[in-house]
C-alpha cells in the first residue's frame, strides 16, 4: 500500500502506484491470498484518478482562479 | 528695387517648371506614409510621404489617392493582410503635381505589393535571426525548425490549472473557455485569466507584463495559454516582437499559443507550443488529459488480465494435482484390475513376507476373496 491514503495521492502518484502493482503481478511476487486486496486497491486508484480528473479541489479553488470548469 | 511679381505668377512659374521637368513621368518612390486619411465613400485618400534621417525628417510631401487609384489601397490590404496606415513603408508609382493653391503633391497611381510583403518578411526574418544569434541557451534553429527551452519543458502529467492571457470579451477568450467547459470527457479545469490588450501599439509590452505577473506565481499554474481570434496581419504584429518572443521562449512553465487562424504563424508561435486557434489549444489540453486517463485504464486492464491469468494458472495446477491424487488412489488401482492383498488386516507391501499356508484377504474392484497361499514361485 502507498505511504499516504489513496485519496491524498496526486494523479502521478496514483498512476505510479498502479504501475507498481502491475510490476508485482508480472514478477509473480503477489501471494495468492493477497490478490483480492491488490484488485481492490487498483479499483480505488482508478476511481481516485477519474474523480481527480473531473473535480477541482477546494484547496485549488481557494488558491484562486477566474473559472472553475467542472462538467459533471 | 527688386522686381516684384504677384504670387499667382510665381506659382504659375513653379507649376510650369515642374510640369516641364516631370510631365507625366512615372516615378517609383520609396517612402514612409503618415497622416493617412481615408475617405472610402468618396474613394479618396490623403496622406503624407516622409523620409526619416534618424530622428529628423529629411523630406515630406503630401500625397493623394484619387478615385481611379483608390482600389490600390483595398488591394494592398487584401493581399498583404496589412492595414494601409501610418508608419508603413511603401513603394509606389506617382505623378508629381503642383497646384497654385494646394501646392506640391504626389498623385499615387500604383502601390508595389511585393516590396511591402518583402519588407515585412525581412523584418520578421531579422528578428528571428537576432533571437537565435543572441540567445543560444533558449533558442536554436535546426533544419529550418525552431527549438526553444520552453518547448523542451515537460508537460505536467495532467493539465488542470491554466493561466490564460487574452483580450477581455474576445472571440479567442470565449472559444477557448467553451472548448474546455464542454469537453465530452467531463474533465475539470481551473482557468485564471490575465486579460489585456493584445493588438495595437504597445500590446507586446502589455502581454509581457501579464507574463511577468504569471511568473510571480508559477506554482499556481500548470501551463500558460496565450490566445486570440482572427484579424489582419497588422493585428498580429505584437506577436512578432523580439522581447515577447524571447520571454515566451525562456518562460519557466510550458506556453501554448493559439493566435489567429490557420494561416497565421507569428514569431511568438514559433517559440511556444503552437496550435492554430484558441479552440485547438483547448482541445489539445483536453487530449493531453485523456492520454493520461487512458494510460491509467490500460494499467488497470493489464492488472486485471494478470490477476485472471494467475488465478487460471492456479486453477489448472489444482486440477492437475487432483488428477494425480486420483490416479494414485487405491480405487483407481483396483479399477485397473489389480488387487490389494491383506494378511491379518494389513496390506502386504513386501512379497518376501508371504508364506505357503497364509490366509489372505484379496480386495478386487467389486469383490473380496478369502484365499490361502498354496505355493509361491519366483517370477523370472
Amino acid at each position: 500500500m502507498p505511504d499516504k491514503p489513496i485519496a491524498e495521492l496526486t494523479l502521478t502518484e496514483a498512476r505510479a502506484r498502479l504501475q507498481e502493482l502491475v510490476d508485482q503481478l508480472e514478477k509473480d511476487t503477489v501471494e495468492l491470498d493477497q490478490l483480492p486486496q491488490t484488485i481492490g486497491e487498483a479499483k480505488q486508484l482508478l476511481d481516485h484518478c477519474e474523480e481527480k480528473l473531473r473535480t477541482i479541489g477546494d484547496a485549488a479553488k481557494e488558491a484562486g482562479g477566474s473559472w472553475w470548469l467542472e462538467n459533471k | 528695387m527688386p522686381e516684384k511679381i504677384r504670387l499667382s505668377i510665381l506659382t504659375q512659374e513653379i507649376e510650369r517648371t515642374l510640369h516641364n521637368r516631370f510631365e507625366e513621368a512615372q516615378i517609383w518612390v520609396v517612402a514612409q506614409i503618415t497622416d493617412v486619411k481615408k475617405q472610402p465613400a468618396l474613394k479618396r485618400c490623403y496622406l503624407k510621404f516622409i523620409e526619416k534621417n534618424g530622428a529628423d525628417t529629411a523630406a515630406e510631401i503630401k500625397g493623394v489617392f484619387w478615385a481611379k487609384s483608390y482600389a490600390q489601397i483595398e488591394n494592398f490590404e487584401k493581399l498583404t493582410g496589412q492595414r494601409f496606415e501610418d508608419g508603413l513603408e511603401i513603394t509606389c508609382r506617382i505623378l508629381v503635381r503642383f497646384n497654385s493653391r494646394w501646392g506640391l503633391s504626389l498623385e499615387v497611381q500604383e502601390i508595389e505589393i511585393a516590396y511591402t510583403l518583402g519588407s515585412l518578411e525581412l523584418e520578421r526574418q531579422q528578428t528571428l535571426e537576432r533571437l537565435v544569434r543572441d540567445n543560444p541557451d533558449h533558442i536554436r534553429l535546426r533544419d529550418g525548425q525552431y527549438y526553444t527551452r520552453n518547448q523542451s519543458l515537460r508537460l505536467p502529467e495532467v493539465i488542470q490549472r491554466i493561466a490564460l492571457v487574452t483580450a477581455p470579451n474576445s472571440d479567442g477568450q470565449r472559444d477557448f473557455l467553451r472548448e474546455l467547459e464542454q469537453n465530452r470527457y467531463g474533465f475539470a479545469f481551473q482557468v485564471t485569466e490575465f486579460l489585456t490588450q493584445i493588438q495595437g501599439d504597445h500590446a507586446d509590452r502589455m502581454i509581457l507584463e501579464k507574463l511577468e505577473e504569471i511568473a510571480g506565481r508559477l506554482d499556481a499554474f500548470d501551463v500558460v495559454a496565450i490566445v486570440r481570434g482572427g484579424g489582419s496581419q497588422t493585428d498580429f504584429k505584437p506577436f512578432d516582437s523580439y522581447d515577447l518572443a524571447l520571454r515566451v521562449a525562456s518562460f519557466q512553465i510550458p506556453v501554448f499559443t493559439g493566435i489567429g487562424h490557420d494561416r497565421n504563424t507569428s514569431i511568438t508561435d514559433l517559440m511556444a507550443r503552437q496550435e492554430k486557434t484558441p479552440t485547438k489549444v483547448a482541445a489539445r489540453i483536453v487530449d493531453h488529459n485523456l492520454e493520461f486517463e487512458n494510460s491509467v485504464i490500460q494499467l488497470k486492464d493489464r492488472l486485471f488480465d494478470l490477476t485472471e491469468r494467475r488465478l487460471r494458472t492456479v486453477r489448472d495446477e489444482l486440477t492437475g494435482i487432483r488428477r494425480m491424487i486420483r490416479a494414485a488412489s487405491p480405487e483407481t488401482i483396483l479399477r485397473r484390475g489389480f488387487a490389494l492383498l491383506r494378511h491379518n488386516g494389513k496390506i502386504i507391501t513386501r512379497p518376501d513376507a508371504l508364506q505357503a499356508g497364509m490366509q489372505l484377504h484379496a480386495q478386487l474392484q467389486n469383490k473380496e476373496i478369502q484365499t490361502t497361499i498354496t505355493d509361491i514361485q519366483p517370477k523370472d
